[in-house]
């Protein structure tokens, strides 16, 4: 998947064609809707923005849902602290992004499309902007793809600086043009989505593994990886670590091969303190967890979360509390204030943080955390106050003494 | 306040009118673009243009980070303030840069030169500490650069 990046310039069509790019559309269409959702179904492939959802049956939902016009969405409004993959791809290799959706559109039988790009990927956005360009002058997009009576002419929207609009429900509310507030679920995208019609919403990633899966077909594609877990993932390693950046490693392999083997290890041969896996919102990772396969099924078990694939290493000089904070912070500044469990949940658990970290805390704030927590999780709208306290949960399980009185 | 010269605005309108209230956000990037800011008597044409009521114009334009109802600095500068690009000295970048810019009172009508602010993860992590200078990403940032 990452074949073309990483070589300091994005790759252009004439290169991305010699490299192999776009045989999938001229197979998928000549095939019929139901057999590439068959296909995609038959890869196991599941989103790669974190709630994993599996594609194959996110494109049929949309396929059979009544409503014209149906949309695809390409979800490029990457803001999880942490995760740096889907810029990377847009980056560097835009045309295999761009040949995913058009192989979502025909799939779920889409005639309209838009690529939303986080406002502050200004260069990703001129770069997606001249492969759409180069593409339509080839006939890769447009009217009458290829030569089918398919057409497809995705079009390009920038974020503007907030967190929430990565949430699908309130990325259509932003291209609808209003303030980004989640809705409220059910109805699901598949069935109302963007402009109340059938949409299907992919995040980058996902979408650039369909060109593999369709070109190469399922079987091969489930060949890498485990079982439960098949195909390659994308992790974004950062943080005390020698080499960070994007790994793109088959499912299975183990946490210690990515950080020790892969990355090089801990910078300037420091211990290993902990790990968080998932994004902002996400769990620690011990030592004891360094064995851990890197799966979906042996994370779960291990207590741990793929999540998007974000891996942040700390050393053992790491204050933890102060990372707590900034996540606390994070979160309190981006809920987007429609639901009280969350608008209110963040900033009293970012209040809290504030003293913790400080080394003020007071008794019983480790209760308090755990009860507010419990709260926005139970009763948030959306993922974000669902998960705005996982971080400080995983840690207090971690680290309790943390979050007592220094006294005690 | 002095008064804002319309005329940039109107092949902005010209261009996005017909799409109605879909076409806000793209609309307020380019005026933002074009004015440093959005001007009360700018949002008033778009409310009208796309056929929009004012309240959620503005409510719009509040919600959004990079928005900004007063004149921003003529280069903005975002400094990235969560975990990895803090570990890697954010924080030092943020002071060095927040001590070398001259105060400027709120509700003076000249425009500071520069803007510093602090921001959420700018996805630069793999060459943390980060920031943005009028949207171009600057990596390895350290007092020096």
């Amino acid at each position: 998947m990452t074949a073309n990046c990483g070589k300091d310039h994005p790759t252009r069509l004439a290169e991305y064609l010699e490299q192999g790019g776009y045989l999938a559309p001229q197979k998928v269409l000549q095939m019929s809707p139901e057999a590439v959702i068959k296909e995609v179904k038959a890869s196991s492939l599941v989103g790669r923005g974190g709630a994993s959802f599996p594609t194959g049956l996110k494109l049929e939902l949309a396929a059979k849902a009544d409503g014209q016009p149906k949309y695809v969405v390409c979800n490029a409004d990457e803001a999880e602290p942490g995760t740096f993959k889907d810029r990377i791809m847009l980056e560097d290799d835009p045309h295999r992004v761009l040949e995913g959706i058009l192989i979502s559109a025909y799939a779920a039988g889409a005639t309209r499309g838009f690529i939303y790009i986080r406002g502050e990927y200004s260069y990703a956005y001129q770069v997606v902007s001249q492969a759409v360009l180069e593409a339509l002058q080839v006939g890769y997009l447009g009217q009458n793809i290829l030569g089918s009576n398919f057409s497809f002419d995705p079009e390009l929207r920038r974020g503007a600086g907030a967190y929430i609009c990565g949430e699908e429900t309130a990325l259509f509310e932003s291209i609808e043009g209003k303030r980004g507030l989640p809705r409220v679920k059910p109805p699901f995208p598949a069935t109302s989505g963007l402009f109340g019609k059938p949409t299907a919403i992919n995040n980058v990633e996902t979408l650039a593994n369909l060109p593999l899966i369709l070109s190469k077909g399922a079987a091969f594609y489930r060949s890498i990886g485990t079982e439960k877990s098949p195909c390659p993932k994308l992790f974004c390693l950062s943080g005390d670590v020698e080499r960070p950046g994007l790994y793109e490693v088959p499912f299975g392999v183990t946490f210690r091969h990515l950080l020790y083997d892969l990355a090089g290890g801990l910078r300037s041969g420091r211990g290993f303190k902990a790990a968080f896996f998932g994004g902002a919102a996400g769990a620690f990772a011990t030592i004891e967890h360094l064995y851990v396969h890197l799966s979906f099924e042996d994370l779960r078990t291990a207590g741990l979360l793929l999540g998007s694939g974000v891996i942040t290493v700390f050393d053992e000089t790491r204050d933890l509390s102060d990372t707590l904070l900034r996540l606390a912070h994070f979160f309190a500044e981006e809920s987007c204030g429609k639901c009280y469990p969350c608008q209110i949940g963040t900033q009293r658990q970012h209040e809290i943080m504030k003293r913790i970290a400080a080394h003020q805390a007071l008794p019983g704030d480790t209760a308090r955390l755990q009860e507010l927590i419990h709260a926005m999780t139970a009763a948030s709208l959306c993922g974000l106050g669902q998960t705005a306290g996982s971080a400080i949960l995983s840690a207090i399980q971690n680290w309790p003494e943390l979050f007592k009185p220094s006294f005690e | 306040m002095p008064e804002v010269d319309l005329a940039p605005l109107f092949p902005i309108l010209e261009e996005y009118k017909q799409h109605g209230r879909t076409a806000l956000l793209p609309v307020l990037h380019a005026v933002q673009e074009k004015y440093g800011y959005i001007p009360a008597a700018v949002a008033t044409n778009v409310a009208k243009a796309l056929n929009t009521p004012l309240a959620d114009i503005y409510g719009v334009i509040d919600f959004y980070a990079l928005f900004y109802r007063q004149p921003v600095g003529k280069v903005v500068m975002h400094v990235c303030a969560d975990p990895v690009c803090a570990m890697a000295g954010a924080e030092g970048v943020m002071k060095m840069m927040a001590s070398r810019l001259e105060p400027v009172s709120p509700g003076l009508q000249e425009v500071a030169a520069v803007t510093v602010e602090q921001s959420p993860c700018l996805k630069l992590c793999e060459m943390a500490p980060a920031l943005l200078i009028q949207g171009e990403a600057i990596s390895h940032a350290d007092t020096q650069t």
